[in-house]
């Protein structure tokens, strides 16, 4: 398999190839950047125009696109807080205080770099361990589902900063709007109260636009903000090597659960970037100043989402699964080409999986050399006048709501969880749980209900199973010892 | 905090509310071991009960303090302060963004855009007269930009967009 990587590398060193990837990267990050085009829409855009290409040529485009979608809300999420893409919601936590601060590039640059480490860890793995993660991955069942999301749950007491009561509220309103709509198994309508619009659920797009982005708009529209001076030139790139040497363990960490999260279907980067942030503040010896522009607190996440795309092809390749939508779409664009991805596809095309990880790779250091060379116009967009830079905002994050479904209706629900999430920070309930239980609620109580069909209403399955027992009872001794923390912290802190 | 105690009173009725609706949730298809559709609202109505319940009552948690923060930048930074816009201006900005989505459906996205960005510019800038033409010429270039970007480029089909 080596041997094949090397050559297609060779082969993707094409001008023509290059230049075409690299518009997949662009058009990606564009897509990335703005709420409500995802990677999934740019993928889906590109698609057709691959059509005329030979195999290599487009997937090795399709491969770019959707790297660079992943990638592209980290711009929008450090400058403005607006999460431009689900998996980009942890980095607004650190990145935008520390850009904030008068540290865009630093912020930028870090979270580049992060992303880039990511991929390439991601695309080891993929390479290494394909086969035998996709054994893994195959023995999860119901089970072993809800105990990893009550597992990645648990973290909403590291996300919850200082006060757990708070963390807990706020995660316990993010599973209760991800019921609102018909029940993942049978259909029923919940809390739709006759409304027909309601009936669909709510979308993550409104919801997360809502809460961080709308609520941003108003903290700024109604309060003295700060802006960069026109006048001064952005200093340096402000990454320390020192700052990267101390994050090696975070950066492992992370990769490994954003490939961990990436590989099981119907997760995803979402949740792997809020995970990984729970975990690298969890293990930080500093935590107190995760929220507040720590480099860590940017590593992170912006590390685990990109390598839950090497996790993510992981299925995707050897089971012919597709975890998401963009990889959905990923699959198509595959069989297009002749590639048909699936058990039997290491032994009868490996030419083209060594080609896709090919691609992987070209597709990171060219989105890292793209993000780099252009990180000194990013920040510019700070430089705009308060006055102009805010409606525009508004503009497109109602535009980019809309197109995410086109319905009005997604409008009206991004400002009520707009003022929302402007409620919750003004008392300090914290964001971060809100959204990671909006994002694992549905996955959860699914996985939850089917598991307790299989066992036929049996609840000792999710201690009889192994992975399952394994993953509750890390989640219980993660739960008892922050617990214990907190209440030894606090009687500390009495005395 | 007294905040705090009306909160937390609030979500624990909100709990309440939300364990009431849940037992008349109906399960026409429960099939052999499926809880129903009424187990996780009824579970989440129960835990939000609880912490609200904790919230309110529990002795108020002294307020964390920013620690001193060696990483803010120097007066003559890069970064500039900008004083809050007065609240008659701050109202009208929210009624021009909620009218904005409710004008989306019957104006079309252009001219419900170019009001919305006319207006919230206005509100927002100084009052002179060649600011209002500037911000009106931006906000037209604007919405014909994004329009044709997301009509004329990227193929989608938005309402209303005048060029694209």
């Amino acid at each position: 398999m080596f041997e094949l990587f090397l050559s297609s590398i060779a082969n993707l060193l094409q001008i023509h190839i290059l230049l075409l990837m690299a518009l997949g990267v662009g058009v990606g990050l564009i897509f990335g950047a703005l709420p409500g085009l995802s990677a999934t829409m740019a993928v889906a855009l590109m698609l057709p125009l691959t059509f005329a290409m030979d195999p290599n040529t487009g997937i090795a485009m399709l491969v770019g696109t959707y790297i660079g979608g992943v990638s592209g809300g980290l711009v929008a999420a450090t400058l403005l807080r607006i999460p431009g893409t689900p998996s980009s919601i942890a980095t607004t936590f650190d990145a935008y205080p520390l850009a904030q601060k008068g540290f865009p590039i630093k912020a930028l640059a870090t979270g580049m770099v992060a992303s880039a480490v990511g991929g390439l860890l991601g695309l080891i793995v993929l390479v290494a361990f394909a086969p035998v993660i996709a054994r893994y991955a195959i023995r999860f069942g119901p089970a072993e589902y809800t105990a990893l999301t009550v597992a990645a749950l648990m973290l909403v007491i590291v996300l919850s900063e200082t006060d757990m009561v708070k963390g807990l509220i706020s995660a316990v309103l993010g599973l209760s709007v991800a019921t609102i709509g018909f029940a993942p198994i049978g259909g029923t309508a919940r809390f739709t109260f006759g409304n027909i619009d309601l009936m669909a659920g709510i979308s993550i797009i409104p919801f997360m636009v809502g809460l961080f982005a709308v609520s941003q708009l108003l903290r700024d529209g109604t309060s003295s903000g700060v802006a960069m001076r026109g006048s001064k030139h952005l200093r340096g790139a402000g990454i320390k090597l020192a700052e990267f040497t101390a994050n090696i363990p975070n950066m492992l960490r992370s990769s490994a659960i954003g490939i961990a999260i990436g590989v099981l279907p119907g997760i995803g980067g979402s949740a792997a970037n809020l995970v990984a942030y729970g975990a690298a503040r969890s293990a930080s010896k500093n935590p107190e100043e995760f929220g507040r522009g720590s480099v860590a607190g940017i590593y992170a996440p912006e590390t685990a989402n990109n390598a839950s795309v090497g996790g993510a092809l992981l299925p995707l390749l050897t089971l012919g699964i597709p975890g998401d939508g963009v990889t959905a779409i990923m699959i198509g664009g595959f069989t297009i080409h002749g590639l048909q991805p699936g058990p039997m596809l290491f032994q009868t095309n490996p030419a083209l999986i060594a080609m896709i990880y090919a691609a992987f790779l070209l597709a990171t250091l060219m989105l890292l050399v793209i993000q780099l060379g252009t990180i000194r116009l990013f920040p510019r967009v700070l430089m705009v006048p308060r006055h102009y830079l805010l409606p525009i905002l508004a503009l497109l994050m109602v535009i980019g709501v809309y197109v995410s479904e086109y319905r009005t209706f997604d409008l009206w629900l991004m400002i009520a969880f707009g003022v929302l999430g402007y409620g919750m920070e003004r008392f300090r309930f914290p964001l971060g749980p809100a959204v990671l239980g909006f994002v694992l609620g549905s996955i959860l109580e699914t996985n939850f209900r089917r598991a307790l069909m299989f066992a036929g209403g049996e609840w000792l399955t999710f201690v009889t199973r192994p992975i399952s027992a394994v993953l509750l009872g890390a989640a219980v001794l993660f739960f008892a010892f922050s617990v214990w923390g907190l209440l030894r912290k606090r009687r500390t802190s009495v005395n | 905090m007294r905040e705090d105690r009306v909160i937390g009173a609030a979500l624990a009725l909100m709990g309440v509310g939300m364990v009431a609706y849940s037992m008349t949730i109906a399960a026409p298809f429960a099939s052999s071991g499926d809880p129903g559709p009424a187990v996780v609202p009824t579970v989440l109505g129960v835990l939000l009960a609880g912490l609200g319940l904790l919230l309110a009552l529990r002795k108020p948690v002294a307020e964390p303090e920013d620690p001193e923060d060696h990483t803010v930048p120097r007066e003559d930074d890069q970064v500039v302060r900008i004083a809050a816009p007065t609240r008659i201006r701050q109202i009208l900005l929210g009624v021009s963004f909620v009218a904005f989505v409710a004008l989306f459906d019957i104006l079309g996205f252009s001219l419900s855009a170019i009001l919305f960005l006319l207006a919230s510019m206005v509100l927002l800038g100084p009052a002179n007269p060649a600011y209002f033409a500037r911000a009106a010429a931006l906000s037209v270039c604007v919405v014909l930009l994004v329009g044709f970007i997301l009509n004329g480029l990227l193929d989608l089909s938005v309402p209303g967009v005048w060029i694209g």
